[in-house]
């Protein structure tokens, strides 16, 4: 489950991991890890709370605007990470945005709640 | 021994100084001169009514009678510790909880000493179980009420992060363990300040009493000693236990975490 605001509790970024993550994948050098969470802009912890998120290897994910902070090469990233690991995983994703395009890219069907109705919609 | 008593007409003079305070809080409008008074009565009234109480069970060595004190002071800490918290627990856990460990710590440790190292017959002699109890209630309760206090509030303050760890998958215990041991070191904080100064700043308050009664001052220390090892033990044990249930008590069986549990 990613929330739309991760969180941090640790100094470091490092002391959120406990294994090898791919680092690059998501744009960021792999110092980043020495790095203290103050130092983090919102779109890098955006992007390092879900690599923090598949060192879990979920069967499902549950995404709340994971690239609202992200500009569109960022945003590219990691709609391939997410892509590529729910390939391979032969994972689940349910994906909530407000930015059409990217759902029809990633998802597929798509629902929609418009007036207290939650319905399919017709892409 | 060789005790001073002290004469009515001593007590007198010595209220005159919380007259001049009242009079001085008077002066410079700090509108205190009341419960200035007030205060100076309680600690009359209240110690003269646990004199005679103490001087009856003294006389009677009951163990019935021992027992009804030691509840009664075991729940006026209890609800010392509830009103000293700003967020406490919902219903029987606000009193429980507070309540509970001190009973564990507290009770258990004063009658292991009572039965191990004093070894008093019988053991629960008053004249020593009553002050054993009363020292050992009165310092747990610092360490709980901190322990319990910071939990709480800490936990409020850090929704988010639980909430995110718990996510991320871990269990509850996980979730809040960074918290519930900052807490716990929360609660020892002020036992190992007074273990660290004791002779050095202030002399300890049982101390100097068996040194007013006329006591050799190394046998008075030495009774120190124990009383702060036993406090230590019981500070510790009590705020565990307290910041442990606590902590459980935060999440549900579905290790969801239920601030709606406190006030």
């Amino acid at each position: 489950m990613l929330p739309a605001e991760s969180q941090w509790w640790y100094d470091e970024v490092g002391d959120h991991f406990y294994q090898d993550v791919d680092i690059e994948s998501v744009g960021l050098a792999a110092d980043v890890m020495d790095w203290p969470i103050n130092r983090l802009s919102s779109g890098e912890k955006q992007r390092l709370a879900l690599l923090r998120l598949l060192q879990n290897k979920p069967q499902v994910l549950l995404l709340d605007e994971p690239t609202a902070n992200l500009d569109p090469d960022h945003t590219g990233k990691v709609e391939q990470l997410l892509k590529s690991y729910v390939q391979s995983q032969g994972a689940a994703m349910i994906w909530v945005s407000h930015d059409l395009s990217q759902l029809q890219r990633m998802a597929d069907p798509i629902f929609r709640i418009e007036n207290d109705r939650f319905e399919r919609m017709s892409v | 021994m060789n005790v001073i008593s002290l004469s009515p007409l001593d007590l007198v003079f010595a209220s005159s100084l919380v007259f001049l305070l009242a009079l001085l809080s008077l002066l410079l409008k700090l509108k205190l001169s009341g419960q200035v008074l007030i205060a100076g009565v309680r600690t009359t009234v209240q110690l003269f009514l646990i004199g005679l109480v103490l001087k009856v069970i003294f006389d009677q060595t009951h163990l019935g009678w021992l027992s009804l004190m030691a509840v009664f002071m075991l729940l006026a800490a209890g609800r010392e510790v509830v009103r000293r918290q700003k967020r406490p627990f919902k219903g029987w856990w606000g009193l429980g909880l507070g309540t509970g460990a001190m009973l564990l710590s507290s009770f258990t440790i004063t009658v292991l000493a009572l039965v191990f190292i004093i070894q008093n017959d019988p053991w629960y002699m008053p004249q020593y179980a009553i002050p054993f109890l009363g020292m050992m209630l009165g310092n747990t309760m610092n360490g709980i009420t901190l322990g319990i206090d910071r939990l709480t509030q800490s936990a409020w303050q850090q929704k988010a992060v639980i909430e995110n760890r718990l996510m991320l998958g871990q269990d509850w215990s996980e979730a809040i363990g960074d918290l519930r041991r900052d807490c716990i070191r929360g609660g020892l904080i002020p036992i190992l300040n007074t273990m660290s100064i004791a002779g050095l700043v202030s002399l300890p308050g049982m101390m100097t009493g068996q040194i007013l009664a006329g006591n050799p001052p190394l046998e008075a220390v030495k009774y120190q000693i124990l009383i702060m090892f036993m406090i230590a033990g019981g500070t510790g044990l009590g705020t565990v236990a307290s910041v442990w249930l606590g902590s459980r008590r935060l999440f549900d069986s579905r290790e969801r975490l239920r601030l709606d549990r406190l006030k």
